[in-house]
């Protein structure tokens, strides 16, 4: 029995050792935004690496770009790894760009690739380039400097709505439908709206004013300026009636007029029929009825086309207590 | 306490464990593809299936309380014993390969990516020899220690996720039929046998108190259908139905989402720890059951016990190279040990009877 032991004891230090594949922190090469673009060679792969290095006693950040083309993604990223010092490490990755071509061809082999991949997590957030993507990954722009760029504009202006790929799937798995914030780089980053996605294809794009519009009906403003309406605080609400939807929208904006009431409820309107005309449900509309009505709901006979929509926008005016006039 | 006998909490945290098993082996994924968020249902009437049949099979628990069930086959069969015993041995290795095989796919995804499946299974067979060589009252022991930590790492996981939570993606629930629910829940009900098995082969006379063993199981059967009902509650709605029926492992993936103040994150490799508990009591009991077999078949080899135990191990190390089973495989080994059960219950009856 004690040779048993003895021996179970000293196989088990072989294993005390630690894995035999482990990677010093410093040879990691922590991706911090990749890109994937699609030419005619095929896909076109960026990543910045950031990487911290200690100059003089202080620890000073630096930033290298890599990039690499091939036929397949896997090649691509193959060609990545020739490429790199470092082992490549994708699980930190905080922001995916992608160009407006390789959504339109190839979407569905960059989920199903990113999908499998082990060290991929789900929680990076995707933006829509518009601008060349070589230009945009010379100027070493950080993650952090697209996402604070799509928070801040999402929570002070509406005019964006940022998503992470947990969230992009999910819409995609529900009606094939959703979106991706659409970024533009002219010697700096610009919100440019939404950019539509239909059966993994760009459908069409929102301007910021409609993405307003959008973030009013799904109930996602913080705070927004609409044409000349400041707006401090939007609740929607839906309500559901067999095929009808009531938006009751209460809003606390700066002035109330009712001109801008009216401009409000016909644009959001027509925002909404046009896109149901489309066939395109832009805020999920019948997968809301079907997890609303629990046992009245037929979801072969409810067609988006069916949908009545009805406003009824409530706006309050609230006292600006630092409102200055100039006495003409 | 009793030296040589396992109190009646020890026996229900085996028989949960056992039947916790099903996390990994038939998995959500399974129930939720079926029947979609109805499967919270699937698993409430899958309860009452599992009750019913604990209820209905209990008399094999109770006959010859001295004996093994594989003793009771030989008393009640004399003739044809060694049929049952090739079927049990056949069901019992292929499980092996399976569970092993499960394992270290499991181990080696999310995990140890660059470790090769042999070194991932050895250290984990040279953990399994060494519970092997205490006695079988130690096995139970350990399972008390480790509930313990498995009720900690779920009270954690629970608190992480909850404030995630979006309740909203449970709706809409009986959207899928009565016959989805009923087919989720028999696929639910099928994790049943394998761990009855197991757990029913101990003898009566091994509880240190002359407890209920039908309680012990209820509340087993009630405790775990719990913890899945409110795990599963929990995936659906932290992902949603959509992405849970997308992973083969939607737990993991929930797991990913907890932060803590957004200090503490990347906790699901610490809490994946609990998920070996799932892998390690099955294997643990299912060579011990096998090794018990053996030397039915073998009486005179009593000595070579050690050596039964190595040869086992060795087979499952090489078995893990060279197959691979698909998840139905397990279902129809749990299907047949179902038709096992009933029909030795029935042959008790009978005999009784007489």
């Amino acid at each position: 029995m004690k040779k048993y032991k003895i021996l179970i004891l000293f196989v088990s230090f072989l294993f005390l050792t630690g894995c035999s594949s482990y990677t010093e922190l410093n040879e990691l090469g922590i991706v911090d935004t990749l890109g994937i673009d699609y030419t005619e060679k095929g896909y076109h792969l960026y990543i910045n690496i950031t990487e911290g290095n200690q100059e003089d006693g202080t620890l000073k950040k630096d930033s290298i770009t890599y990039d690499a083309e091939s036929k397949t993604i896997q090649q691509a990223f193959h060609q990545l790894y020739l490429k790199s010092n470092k082992k490549i490490y994708l699980s930190h990755m905080n922001t995916l760009l992608l160009s407006e071509k390789v959504i339109n061809q190839h979407l569905k082999d960059v989920i199903t690739y990113l999908l499998n991949q082990r060290d991929i997590r789900n929680n990076f957030h995707l933006i829509q380039m518009e601008s060349d993507m070589k230009e945009v990954f010379s100027k070493e722009i950080e993650a952090k400097d697209f996402n604070e760029l799509i928070k801040m504009n999402e929570q002070y202006m509406g005019t964006t709505k940022s998503i992470t790929f947990e969230q992009f799937l999910e819409e995609l798995l529900i009606d094939q439908n959703t979106y991706l914030p659409l970024v533009k780089y002219k010697q700096e980053l610009e919100i440019q709206g939404l950019s539509l996605i239909k059966d993994f294809k760009v459908f069409d794009v929102l301007s910021p004013n409609d993405t307003i519009l959008l973030n009013i009906l799904n109930n996602n403003i913080h705070q927004s300026i609409y044409h000349d309406t400041t707006i401090y605080k939007n609740q929607t609400v839906l309500e559901y009636q067999k095929n009808q939807v009531t938006f009751h929208i209460q809003m606390e904006v700066n002035d109330k007029d009712t001109s801008e009431k009216k401009q409000l409820e016909e644009d959001l309107k027509e925002l909404l029929t046009s896109y149901q005309e489309q066939g395109y449900d832009l805020i999920k509309l019948v997968y809301q009825m079907k997890q609303n009505h629990l046992f009245s709901f037929n979801e072969d006979k409810i067609l988006l086309n069916n949908i009545h929509l009805k406003f009824q926008i409530h706006m309050n005016a609230i006292d600006n207590y630092l409102e200055r006039s100039l006495p003409l | 306490m009793k030296k040589n006998k396992i109190t009646s909490f020890q026996y229900f945290t085996v028989f949960f464990f056992l039947l916790n098993a099903f996390i990994p082996m038939i998995g959500f994924h399974r129930l939720t593809m079926i029947s979609k968020q109805d499967a919270l249902f699937s698993i409430l009437l899958g309860i009452g299936f599992m009750i019913l049949f604990v209820l209905l099979i209990q008399n094999i628990y109770h006959y010859l309380p001295n004996q093994t069930i594989i003793e009771k086959i030989k008393i009640l069969f004399p003739k044809s014993y060694l049929i049952f015993y090739l079927c049990i041995f056949l069901c019992i290795v292929s499980l092996l390969f399976f569970v092993t095989n499960e394992f270290t796919g499991f181990v080696h995804f999310y995990l140890l990516p660059q470790l090769d499946s042999f070194w991932i299974t050895l250290p984990f067979l040279l953990l399994l020899f060494y519970f092997l060589q205490k006695p079988k009252e130690s096995m139970f022991r350990t399972a008390e220690i480790c509930f313990y930590l498995y009720l900690f790492f779920f009270i954690i996981s629970v608190l992480g996720i909850l404030p995630q939570s979006n309740f909203l993606k449970i709706k809409p629930l009986f959207s899928t039929g009565v016959r989805s629910i009923m087919e989720s829940a028999f696929l639910f009900f099928l994790s049943l046998p394998l761990p009855f098995f197991l757990i029913s082969y101990f003898p009566k006379n091994l509880l240190q108190e002359k407890t209920n063993g039908k309680k012990t199981w209820i509340q087993a059967i009630f405790w775990n259908g719990l913890y899945l009902f409110v795990t599963l509650f929990l995936i659906l709605s932290s992902i949603g139905i959509h992405l849970a029926n997308l992973y083969k492992n939607p737990l993991m993936i929930t797991y990913q989402k907890i932060s803590f103040l957004n200090i503490l994150e990347r906790v699901e490799t610490t809490l994946s720890f609990s998920y070996i508990l799932l892998y390690l009591f099955p294997l643990i009991f299912l060579i011990y059951v096998l090794k018990e077999l053996i030397l039915q078949l073998f009486p005179k080899q009593e000595k070579k016990k050690n050596l039964i135990v190595i040869l086992i191990l060795l087979t499952i190390l090489l078995g893990n190279q060279f197959f691979t089973f698909r998840f139905d495989f397990y279902t129809i080994i749990n299907l047949f040990l179902f038709f096992i059960l009933l029909f030795l219950s029935m042959n008790i009856h009978l005999k009784k009877e007489e």
